[in-house]
């Protein structure tokens, strides 16, 4: 099954980003779709293991990251988040206040490399085979012009 | 439980401790005596330490009367206008403080309110709004019935002092002008350790604010940050019930910003948004040239930051008297901080261009 837009835009990502994780918005906008269905489709790579979830607390007043939390983490909202060094003033965390972004996992990016491996031996086949048809085409012109020239 | 190296500074200094009530003792006599209103905040102080110490309760906030207070929340350079033109002769280099007691002690309670009421419960301050239902009048016969019945007591006809706690507690009610009622709320905030005469204190800041209604649109107007804003969630709830009305928090996101950005001529100064790319960036932060007139309709602007989630904001525009005020829009939490002190009528302003694109 070909991959939609979504998947096309991870595998793009994955095969050329740092590592950093990207959020569903941003993928929207590559892929040119609605942020709610970029984020359905996310959600299945991240099921599917191609994906790493990774959810952070963003301070609403600074958009600072403040924690990450891992899966399976308790995310306190509801409760008051005091800054350990008054850095950011106290707020009551919301769920909108967490942030879910997402990073290849390595066999997404194995996948990608063996399929980029894939596609430039298919492309280096193709030019060879293009190359050695020219080749071919162009004697043969060189034959029949040197039979013609000959008569 | 204190930790134990405080424990044991607090046994070194052998610091007497009130258990009731955790605010020290005023030292400051001799100041006291040079500065007359500053003795009356000691006595009122020490008053209330006593009536603490008996369980009754107490708001500090509410100690003095309320025009000092909120007066406090002027600049330096509106108390300085507002001594002027009362014919008071402030001193170049006063202080809020000194402007402050030269206004107290320089004008009859009536003159002073008369001349600072613009700006007694606006100045620099965060503003979240509220509207139950779809913005249908509120009475003020039924609003003030339903604080009766939350309160236990009439707040228009007495300053109540509840117990203070984490969650803000309605003191006051006041029926103010154009159609607005002024709730003052007291909430206990954090406890702090201070240092001060080789003691180590425990200090609750308790602090209080306004919520100003707006009786023709049905809109509350929490005049404070956004931690008080959602501690308020509760009363807002309670309030709606009595009522009989949904209370819901007004967003403030692009359509909203851009209008205010369009109704009030404004400029955008600064910007902060989310960068949701594959980046080690977080955010991302802006501020304009001084010879860019508008980072808004940069087309630089656009290209760099257009595809951020926005945070914040910062607009310029020129406030009702024609003074440049300067407002943060915080979008993540929906609401505006007057980063210059405020008039009442420069909150009306913003309110009224919100109020044309709120859902």
């Amino acid at each position: 099954m070909m991959p939609g837009p979504v998947e096309r835009v991870v595998e793009r990502l994955a095969a050329d980003q740092d590592g950093y994780p990207f959020a569903a918005s941003y993928v929207a906008k590559l892929a040119g779709v609605g942020v709610d269905a970029a984020y359905t489709e996310l959600e299945q790579l991240a099921t599917r293991k191609d994906l790493e979830r990774h959810f952070e607390l963003i301070s609403p007043n600074t958009g600072r990251a403040l924690v990450e939390y891992r899966l399976g983490d308790k995310i306190p909202v509801g409760e008051q988040y005091d800054h350990p060094d008054d850095q950011e003033e106290p707020f009551v965390i919301g769920k909108e206040d967490i942030s879910v972004s997402f990073s290849p996992t390595a066999k997404l990016r194995n996948r990608v490399q063996q399929k980029k491996k894939r596609t430039t031996l298919s492309a280096l086949l193709l030019s060879a085979l293009l190359s050695s048809g020219v080749r071919r085409i162009r004697s043969q012109r060189r034959h029949t012009s040197s039979t013609t020239m000959g008569l | 439980m204190l930790p134990s190296t405080v424990d044991a500074a607090i046994t070194t200094y052998a610091c007497v401790t009130h258990p009731q009530d955790p605010r020290p003792a005023l030292p400051p006599v001799r100041m006291s005596r040079r500065f007359p209103m500053l003795a009356r905040i000691h006595a009122d102080y020490e008053l209330t330490r006593t009536i603490q110490a008996t369980g009754i309760g107490y708001s500090r906030a509410m100690l003095l009367s309320k025009a000092p207070v909120q007066l406090l929340n002027l600049s330096v350079g509106q108390l300085s206008r507002i001594a002027s033109q009362q014919g008071l002769s402030p001193d170049g280099a006063a202080t809020k403080i000194d402007l402050t007691r030269l206004l107290v002690e320089g004008l009859e309670p009536a003159a002073l309110r008369a001349a600072a009421d613009d700006y007694l419960y606006a100045g620099k301050t965060s503003v979240t709004w509220v509207r139950f239902d779809e913005g249908a009048p509120v009475a003020l016969s039924a609003l003030k019935s339903a604080l009766t019945t939350m309160c236990g007591a009439d707040p228009f006809a007495s300053e109540m002092r509840p117990e203070l706690d984490g969650t803000p507690r309605l003191l006051h009610a006041l029926s103010w002008h154009n159609g607005k009622v002024v709730l003052t709320f007291a909430v206990r905030g954090q406890v702090r350790l201070v240092f001060q005469g080789y003691e180590l204190r425990e200090v609750s800041e308790d602090f209080s604010f306004q919520v100003i209604v707006r009786l023709a649109d049905g809109v509350l107007e929490i005049r404070s940050g956004h931690l008080y804003a959602q501690r308020l969630q509760a009363f807002m709830a309670e309030l709606g019930a009595a009522l009989g009305r949904t209370p819901t928090r007004l967003p403030i996101e692009q359509a909203q910003f851009d209008a205010l950005h369009a109704a009030l001529n404004a400029s955008l100064r600064d910007y902060t948004g989310l960068d949701g790319s594959p980046s080690p960036y977080q955010t991302r932060s802006v501020s304009k040239k001084q010879t860019c007139p508008d980072l808004a309709v940069e087309p630089a602007f656009q290209q760099d930051y257009g595809s951020l989630e926005p945070v914040s904001g910062d607009l310029i525009f020129a406030g009702p008297e024609g003074e440049e005020m300067a407002i943060l829009v915080a979008i993540r939490t929906s609401s505006v901080y007057f980063r210059s002190a405020a008039s009442e009528a420069t909150i009306d302003l913003v309110y009224s261009a919100l109020k044309e694109v709120w859902p």
